[in-house]
């Protein structure tokens, strides 16, 4: 039980090495008292590749396959400096909201865009304590909140709706 | 946090034709989110200054007066029920359309039978005080006509931060620091602070006693005394600044520390100087308590650290002050405090205490020890400023005890470009650098970069930290995205992610089972319900909720619930989950990092639930999961239904049976007797299944691969039998006994069972299609007569069965 799949970074480094691509799905729990915005229960996906010369560039590159992927090849992504202690620069990562197309909407505060990811390069003390010599490889990581992605996608309301098992609402998927 | 646009430009020139939402834009884009921001003088939008005229009884009430306003664009009449409105005053008016900060729309109106055309403002209505004793009165130097927001001075841009974007930068808990990231990225000149502060306090006789007992814990702390003190109100520039920024003036001594505090992000605290006869800052005592500013009696504990009087405490150290040691009216001489405190107690102190204050937020982002000395001396060039008989009575008091490591930090053009993953010159990158606050020293092609004290507290230490200055000053925006040139692996294949996709398409496809996800906790109620012991269940220490207590050690317990929330809508339930239990036995994962202890071993299970009024779901579980079985296993084994004596207690037994396959016990089948479904308020026959994944895995990963076998070129001939046994009998039994009996009999399927009528209730008939069929011959009815006959003897001897005669 974890509070995010980061950890899983540090494992899967210590078991493969170098290069590595990984993708890590998974449960996470968080102290939060539940609400129709808040739950403690959700799922992310964790993607994390290590090679020589692996720069910024491409986190951004793989970023927007991912999201022209998810939404449509019209989609595009942006990038704005966010702190997380595992990455190193650090950034967070906004698509074309899908619901307005980017004019603005109630989804997207008005601003075009949804918060979707964190991404980075991978911090050097994360690839030391995964085994790895930072001098010769570097890494790019990002992560989605999978249930954000679906709340968004099938337009839910409420994320308790995820975790309660009502066949009404199971039964539309 | 607020930042107020006027104050930024204290600092920072920003250039000409900058909206504020391209502040806020570039301000997301490089630095910290701005959430929105907003125009201070909307607040006050058709509220102009008017000239009361007349003032005249209102005809119908007593309380109410008619006026005249003069707003120099017309004369209204409006209706007034302030006391103290009278002929002559310059007043603020809200004209028709206009919408008060409390959400009021001012709309032409008839009070009492008097039409009335706006109204004449109470501070409160305007959001400026809580004063609503009357109306408000203005100076005879305001101009009639006026907007009110430019005579006031509240025409200011507010921007609102995120503050969670700002938890690794304490640097940026000021408007000056904010402001020096703006000079950066409009590469636009930023003012020295040095010239805002007071170039050199005069010491005066005297010495505060200062006592820091625990060093760890205080890396700085300076205090200054000064006499002389007025306390009043501030004025009005202050005051509207605070305004702006969300906080309430109290009076200048207050308001000076607040304002310091949201220009550098250093905290500052005045003490009475009368009430403070010494300074201890130390760890709190055992029971011992105090009473801080917001009148709220406290407890503290041994860990949190406190500034003392001999008496006892008379600050909560980093987070607030305490009430007997506060500044009142009568105050002539205070203590100015600006200390730095370690965060990581500061942030704990505050948290136990349920109490966040701007100078605990600011404290536990790790300040800057040197700002402390900033503060200070802002604080005493501002107090000078506004209190002119201010005069120090000590000498300036510092204890100091910290070092930051400013680096320098090497690296090189070729080492940021591979990172980057593009091009980008040296003089953009010292330039950057520069702009905030780095020193850069060239030295054979490397670049030293020695950290500012600002930024060296806990953020940045290392070339990567630098790496991100650089880049997001650049603009991410700006960064050209590519694909990697890597080496093309086929990825290892994971059988359980296989067989877990199969698992899922099977039983939510042709099965026609729903998938459901539960929590990971359970909460005790439910498993007492269900007869459950949990002695040995994994127990939360901080549970959310009483549903959640303890780590669950079954899906069924969720699935259960599940059918409850589900009966009173259908009339049948088929959900499954695919999921983890937590045992309290070790698993594979490390705990302590040493491998001396381990993680609790998190079983993966699959378990489905039929409940409902249509079937008879005990029958149809066991056809769900031979159906599985044979599917995923390619039909490599049967599944066989073992009776067992041990049930959980919430069975029913006689409608409970383990599953094997390939002589490995899977797990259960289990239909919930009446005396748990009565408590747990289930309509309807529930009945669960749960195996383990981990033995599903290894018969999967064992399993016979599809292959061909050439098509029979004889053909079958089919036989049907009936049997009346004892009604214990387990039909498989009778089945697998004779499926082994011949060789030639290639299959063997049951087609009927019935129970009662004429057989009574201790027996039961089962009837069978029986399959014979030879690789090599066509057979003939001679030889298939002797083998049934063979078999119904051989049944007899060893079953007792009867062929049935219908």
């Amino acid at each position: 039980m974890r509070t995010q799949t980061s950890n899983v970074q540090v494992r899967a480094m210590k078991k493969y090495g170098a290069p590595l691509k990984v993708i890590i799905p998974g449960r996470v729990f968080r102290c939060e008292a539940t609400d129709a915005r808040h739950e403690h229960t959700f799922y992310q996906l964790e993607g994390i590749m290590i090679d020589k010369k692996v720069n910024f560039a491409h986190l951004k590159g793989i970023c927007e396959i991912v999201g022209k992927k998810l939404y449509g090849p019209e989609t595009k992504f942006r990038m704005r400096p966010k702190f997380y202690p595992f990455v190193e620069p650090g950034s967070n990562g906004e698509y074309t909201c899908f619901l307005c197309q980017g004019k603005g909407c109630r989804v997207c505060k008005n601003t075009g865009w949804l918060e979707i990811l964190g991404c980075g390069l991978v911090h050097p003390e994360v690839l030391k304590a995964g085994g790895i010599d930072p001098e010769e490889y570097s890494g790019l990581a990002f992560g989605f909140g999978l249930t954000r992605l679906a709340m968004l996608k099938y337009k839910i309301d409420d994320v308790r709706l995820l975790m309660n098992g009502d066949e009404r609402f199971l039964e539309q998927f | 946090m607020l930042l107020s646009l006027n104050w930024l430009k204290d600092f920072v020139k920003i250039p000409k034709g900058i909206s504020p939402e391209d502040l806020a834009l570039r301000l997301s884009m490089h630095t910290v989110e701005v959430e929105g921001w907003s125009d201070q003088s909307v607040n006050f939008n058709g509220v102009v200054i008017g000239k009361v005229l007349s003032v005249d009884k209102h005809p119908n009430a007593d309380r109410l007066r008619v006026t005249t306003v003069d707003i120099k664009k017309e004369i209204l009449t409006i209706v007034c029920g302030a006391p103290n409105v009278e002929a002559g005053q310059f007043v603020p008016v809200a004209t028709i359309g206009a919408i008060l900060p409390n959400g009021l729309e001012i709309k032409e109106s008839e009070i009492r039978g008097e039409k009335s055309f706006g109204m004449i403002c109470a501070e409160d209505e305007l959001g400026l005080g809580t004063s609503h004793e009357g109306i408000m009165v203005l100076s005879k130097k305001a101009k009639i006509g006026q907007d009110l927001s430019e005579y006031l001075g509240l025409d200011d841009i507010i921007l609102e931060i995120d503050n969670k974007s700002l938890s690794n930068r304490s640097d940026l808990w000021g408007h000056y620091g904010m402001a020096r990231e703006i000079g950066t990225f409009y590469d636009s000149e930023l003012k020295d602070y040095n010239s805002f502060l007071e170039p050199e306090i005069v010491s005066a006789e005297g010495k505060i006693d200062i006592k820091i007992e625990e060093k760890q814990l205080c890396p700085r702390y300076m205090a200054l005394s000064l006499s002389g003190i007025k306390i009043e109100q501030s004025p009005t520039w202050l005051k509207n600044r605070l305004i702006a920024i969300g906080l309430r003036p109290i009076n200048n001594i207050v308001d000076v520390t607040n304002y310091v505090m949201f220009e550098t992000g250093q905290p500052l605290h005045a003490f009475a100087k009368d009430k403070v006869e010494k300074i201890i800052v130390r760890l709190a005592k055992k029971d011992e308590h105090i009473e801080t500013l917001d009148g709220k009696e406290r407890e503290l504990s041994e860990d949190m650290l406190v500034i003392a009087s001999p008496e006892g405490p008379i600050a909560v150290a980093g987070v607030m002050g305490g009430r007997l040691s506060a500044i009142s009216d009568e105050t002539t001489e205070i203590i100015l405090e600006a200390a730095n405190f370690e965060a990581i107690s500061v942030r704990k102190t505050s948290g136990k205490l349920g109490l966040r204050t701007d100078a605990s937020m600011r404290y536990e982002k790790s300040l800057d020890p040197n700002l402390a000395e900033t503060g200070l001396r802002r604080a005493y060039a501002l107090i000078k400023t506004i209190c002119k008989s201010t005069e120090t009575s000590s000498a300036i008091c510092d204890i100091s005890n910290f070092s930051l490591n400013q680096g320098p930090i090497s690296l090189n053009m070729e080492w940021i470009c591979d990172k980057m993953g593009q091009e980008i010159s040296e003089k953009q990158v010292v330039n950057i650098l520069e702009r905030l606050g780095f020193i850069i020293n060239k030295n054979e092609g490397n670049l030293e970069i020695t950290i500012p004290t600002w930024r060296a507290a806990k953020d940045v230490s290392i070339r990567e930290d630098v790496l991100e200055e650089i880049m997001r000053i650049y603009g991410y925006d700006n960064i050209i995205s590519s694909a990697p040139l890597v080496s093309l692996n086929p990825p290892d294949i994971l059988p359980e992610r296989i067989l877990e996709k199969k698992i899922k398409e099977i039983l939510s496809g042709s099965l026609n089972l729903t998938e459901t996800y539960n929590y990971s906790f359970v909460g005790e109620s439910q498993l007492k319900k269900l007869n459950l012991d949990f002695n040995n269940y994994l127990k939360l220490v901080n549970p959310i909720s009483d549903l959640g207590t303890m780590l669950r050690q079954s899906l069924i317990v969720g699935l259960v619930n599940n059918i409850k929330t589900n009966q009173f809508n259908y009339d049948e339930v088929r959900l499954f989950e695919l999921g983890r239990v937590y045992l309290d036995t070790p698993g594979m994962f490390d705990k302590t990092g040493d491998d001396k202890e381990r993680l609790p071993y998190q079983e993966k299970r699959l378990a489905f639930v039929l409940s409902g009024k249509l079937g008879n779901y005990f029958f149809e579980a066991k056809g769900i999961i031979e159906n599985l079985i044979e599917t995923i296993y390619n039909k490599t084994w049967e599944t066989e239904f073992v009776s067992v004596e041990d049930f959980p207690a919430y069975s029913d037994d006689k409608k409970s049976t383990r599953v094997r396959v390939g002589g490995r016990d899977l797990g259960l089948v289990t239909t919930i007797n009446n005396e748990v479904a009565t408590k747990y308020g289930l309509k309807n026959e529930t009945v669960l299944v749960e195996l383990n994944f981990a033995e599903l895995l290894f018969l999967f990963n064992n399993c016979k691969r599809l292959q061909y076998e050439s098509v029979p070129k004889y053909p079958a001939i089919s036989r049907d039998l009936a049997f009346v046994v004892d009604s214990g009998m387990l039909y498989n039994d009778l089945r697998r006994e004779i499926k082994s009996f011949n060789d030639l009999i290639i299959d063997v399927e049951l087609f009927d069972s019935y129970q009662g009528g004429k057989l009574g209730e201790d027996h039961k008939s089962l009837a069978f299609h029986i399959i014979y069929q030879s690789p090599d011959r066509t057979l003939r009815t001679e030889e298939i007569d002797l083998i049934q006959n063979n078999l119904i003897v051989r049944l007899e001897e060893k079953f007792n069965a009867q062929i049935r005669n219908f």
